[in-house]
């Protein structure tokens, strides 16, 4: 294969210290994003997705532990190196936009220097010389190609006194002035309108073209995943489930998860007959030696709590479930 | 709409404006312009009983304030509101008489108080109707039966309760005082993919049982695909397409629809078409078609007046493209 | 039992442990030795009063006076030779008592006025805040001043004196937690349930917010035992010979700083209360935002 790849995860497990017990978000998950691509991570609550995208963005919160693994950043490993700050990993090109727009905005500065930011930290990163009024200019620019009309305005604004989405874009504006190579993006159409959402959506796809952008995009929608990724990632009780290339997981799907998950979403009247909701609900009971979906599965056999199954090679598609083959983690 | 059927919900040129700034003695002193934001500008619908009516749109299109109108929970500035032929009341009037209209929320974490028991939650439509505790206490347990949970919730926190659980409570509350009309705001929104369908399900299963009438709140146009018997499209607090879903969603007629449903991100893997700018704000409306701005076929008739909602085949829409039909 | 389990938690955490033991050593305590206290004065043998304690708080001997702290004596004597040990913890429940009725008091009126504001807002809002605007602008010391000269010295006044203090900061918190309450959907629901506002206020507004105001009593607890010793450090409390911490740490100025024990101990015995309150209010307020 010519795909260099630009994040390694391999075997990651992180738990989360509650009071009353411990929970396991993630369970040996080994994911890779190739040069230029973009994975989509899907799952729904439980599945470890956030977790996820916080790991490798080095933003777990205290009571989170990383049991085992590594996360290899262009062959570096970055989970062990001594806890950087957010401006360090940017500056190794890695950039990250979530929900909470005011997670990654700070409420306290006006946009312009916010953007002056990004293309400070490229230009560090990148060794190039800036004079002063070059990054100002840039800003309206580059404001501009992510369509937000009145650029010299909005810079002067801070983000509360703007839409969400159009925060949501000054994010992907910053992502641009930043040209990381790596975009890790925590839900971040969520939370807006289905129009502006399509925009924004567009724009990641131009950004991704132009700057040979790789992205991880954390969503539960899978409908959201087709429209932009390569590969899609399912995850369910804290591992990965099935992970291939986007168009054959979603025209054959092979775990009955994200099978069950695809014929769920509504494409008929109710005329028609029931929708086939998949039984049951995810409970962190389920998480234990054996398959995590075995209670609400369809295809359920004995066979399937006989251990936790392990990843199965089909074609360019990876399953874990029993029914493609009988392998079990040790 | 149909005509003046007793059995049916019936909303007539509802208007509902909002206030924004102060209010306090200083402006009123001023005697400044209070500034307003049109939520629900002059909407009119039925709905047969039985029926769903799907009311899609965006959010800021003003769907859940129309929501709030119906059930009582906001006073409307003009217009009315009727079921079965008694007008609807607004909740804080004297007087007004509660349990046949109901509504179940978007997010059921805000929606159920989290320090009471899952019981308590349930029974509170019926706690001022002088029941014993023991009937109280069957009509929940029957009631939660129906919305698929045991009776072993019953005693729980409700914020113990998982999304699903927490919204199947939400419904068993609206569903105990045997209502005939309910609301439901986005009642799938916040919760799972995966539990989606089942709660979707489930409330078709009951609306059948009880002959219950519903307006159901949306942006998904799946959902509306599903669930409904019209669709009412909402732009900006006013409705642009009303029809069947066939006809709404299959060939949408009024270019809003139309961008709204090439938006929606499909399974099929298509990109979603994006509609340029963004939508005018609330306050300076504009006097012609509020979707102007952004239309792909505008005409400068477009700008002079508001267009009215005109009859094309089987469906209603507000679009000068469909004057001559 | 829920609240084991909760008790367990807040034990997980050492400053909330120590809380909880400094709290509740503080009121078990004053408890027992309150009961005891009352017997005696309803039976007419006030021995009973000091039967727990180690010397009489009343026996003086001038021989002993001003003796350090030693095994016999914890915490020293006094310039009259009384075990000072003794007589903070007699003095114990008065303190104990004063906290639950001012709080209990300011939580009373401070509702009664707070909630009704959050929850209609507009005039009544505009209304019930000046009031409280205006009694929080009372010094509580002057007013206090003011309520004895004119009634008289006893613990009653300085009572009435700091419950007409206390009640604005529970009318302040209160009235923000029913301005969060209202806009959450189930009061909407209870609405169309056809509930009045009372019933609504008493059964979600209140209920909801009880946590912060079960974590902002407990600090206060410190708070009100404070400013009361304050009061009658100023000669405002519990007349002599009647012990009384705030009184003794007054005394005891008079023999500082050779005979420091007489006032600094007492005062210390003070500040462990305050600052175990406050660990425990820390705590809980985490205990209920989920942290522990």
């Amino acid at each position: 294969m010519n795909l260099t790849s630009i994040l390694d995860v391999e075997n990651l497990s992180v738990d989360y210290a509650t009071s009353s017990s411990v929970v396991h978000a993630l369970r040996n998950v080994s994911l890779t994003v190739n040069e230029g691509e973009v994975l989509s991570i899907v799952g729904e609550s439980g599945s470890g997705k956030s977790t996820f995208a916080l790991a490798v963005s080095r933003l777990l919160p205290s009571n989170a532990t990383l049991k085992e693994g590594r996360v290899l950043f262009r062959g570096d490993d970055i989970m062990h190196a001594k806890k950087p700050q957010i401006r360090q990993i940017r500056g190794t090109g890695i950039f990250m936009i979530f929900q909470n727009v005011f997670l990654s905005l700070n409420p306290l500065m006006k946009i312009k220097r916010q953007v002056i930011e990004a293309i400070d930290v490229r230009s560090k990163r990148t060794s190039e010389t800036l004079e002063k009024g070059d990054a100002e200019s840039e800003v309206a620019s580059i404001l501009k190609s992510v369509r937000i009309g009145d650029a010299e305005d909005v810079m002067e604004r801070y983000p509360h006194q703007l839409s969400g989405g159009q925060n949501q874009r000054i994010m992907l504006a910053m992502a641009l002035a930043e040209k990381p190579s790596l975009l890790i993006a925590d839900e971040p159409t969520t939370a807006l309108d289905v129009t502006t959402q399509a925009q924004v959506l567009l724009l990641l796809k131009e950004i991704r073209e132009k700057a040979k952008m790789s992205i991880v995009y954390v969503t539960h929608d899978l409908a959201v995943a087709a429209s932009i990724s390569d590969r899609i990632a399912v995850l369910y009780g804290g591992m990965v489930q099935e992970v291939g290339p986007a168009r054959q997981i979603l025209s054959d799907p092979k775990h009955p998860y994200t099978f069950g998950l695809i014929k769920s979403i509504p494409s008929k009247a109710k005329s028609e007959g029931p929708l086939d909701a998949i039984k049951g609900a995810f409970s962190w009971d389920d998480v234990g030696d054996v398959c995590a979906f075995a209670p609400r599965c369809p295809l359920v056999r004995g066979e399937c709590r006989k251990g936790v199954p392990a990843l199965n090679q089909l074609d360019k598609t990876l399953i874990r479930c029993i029914n493609y083959g009988e392998k079990y983690e040790q | 709409m149909s005509s003046n059927n007793q059995h049916s919900l019936q909303v007539e040129n509802v208007v509902k404006k909002f206030s924004i700034g102060s209010q306090g003695i200083w402006t009123r002193l001023r005697r400044e312009k209070r500034r307003y934001i049109s939520a629900v500008d002059d909407v009119t619908l039925s709905v047969p009983k039985g029926e769903t009516l799907v009311v899609l749109g965006e959010s800021g299109c003003g769907k859940t304030t129309l929501g709030r109108l119906i059930v009582g929970l906001e006073k409307l500035d003009s217009g009315r509101i009727s079921y079965e032929g008694s007008e609807v009341k607004y909740v804080r009037d004297r007087g007004s008489v509660r349990g046949r209209l109901q509504m179940v929320f978007q997010d059921p974490s805000s929606s159920l108080n989290p320090y009471l028991s899952v019981s308590t939650c349930i029974a509170e439509p019926i706690s001022k109707l002088n029941l014993q505790k023991s009937q109280i206490t069957a009509k929940v347990s029957e009631t939660l039966k129906l919305v698929g949970m045991e009776s072993q919730f019953m005693a729980r926190r409700t914020s113990d309760l998982s999304g699903g659980q927490k919204q199947r409570t939400a419904i068993a509350r609206a569903l105990i005082s045997d209502p005939s009309v309910i609301v439901l705001d986005e009642p799938t929104s916040s919760i799972d993919v995966s539990i989606q369908a089942q709660i979707l399900n489930l409330l078709v299963e009951i609306q059948s049982l009880r002959d219950l009438t519903y307006v159901l709140i949306t942006h998904d146009p799946n959902v509306a695909k599903f669930m409904a018997d019209k669709i009412a499209v909402m732009y900006l607090g006013k409705i642009v397409e009303y029809g069947m879903p066939v006809d709404v969603l299959k060939s949408p007629k009024h270019p809003y629809t139309q961008a709204l449903l090439a938006s929606a991100p499909k399974l099929d893997g298509s990109s979603p078409e994006a509609i340029g700018g963004e939508p005018p704000s609330l306050i300076n409306l504009p006097k012609g078609c509020r979707f102007e701005p952004r239309c792909p076929h505008a005409m400068p008739k477009c700008r002079e007046r508001e267009p009215a909602l005109l009859r094309k085949s089987e469906e209603l829409v507000a679009c000068y493209l469909y004057e001559d039909d | 039992m829920a609240i084991f389990r909760d008790i367990r938690k807040l034990a997980s955490r050492p400053s909330s442990l120590i809380g909880l033991v400094i709290v509740f050593a503080f009121y078990g305590w004053s408890i027992v030795e309150g009961i005891l206290q009352a017997a005696g004065i309803i039976l007419r043998t006030p021995g009973l009063g000091w039967v727990l304690l180690p010397y009489n708080p009343y026996q003086y001997t001038l021989a002993n006076s001003l003796l350090p702290p030693s095994v016999i004596h914890f915490m020293g004597t006094d310039d009259l030779g009384r075990d000072i040990w003794s007589r903070v913890l007699y003095a114990a429940p008065t303190d104990a008592i004063v906290s639950i009725v001012v709080i209990a008091g300011g939580i009373l009126i401070g509702g009664l006025v707070g909630y009704p504001a959050g929850y209609y807002g507009k005039s009544v809002d505009e209304v019930n805040m000046r009031v409280t605007d205006l009694f929080l602008a009372f010094p509580a010391l002057i007013l206090a001043l003011a309520i004895e000269a004119t009634l008289g010295r006893d613990v009653v006044y300085a009572i009435i004196a700091l419950v007409a203090v206390w009640w604005p900061s529970y009318a302040r918190l209160v009235r923000g937690e029913a301005l969060k309450i209202k806009s959450m959907k189930y009061v909407d629901a209870a609405l169309l349930s056809g509930l009045s506002n009372v019933s609504i206020i008493l059964k979600h507004v209140v209920t909801s917010s009880l946590n912060t105001l079960i974590s902002y009593a407990t600090i206060d607890v410190g708070n009100t035992i404070l400013v009361y010793s304050i009061l009658s450090f100023l000669g405002l409390g519990v007349p002599p010979p009647a012990p009384e911490w705030g009184t003794m740490v007054a005394s005891g100025l008079n023999e500082f700083p050779q005979w420091w024990w007489y006032a600094v101990l007492p005062g210390v015995v003070i500040a462990v209360i305050v600052i175990g309150s406050a660990l425990l209010g820390d705590g809980l307020r985490d205990l209920f935002a989920g942290e522990l």
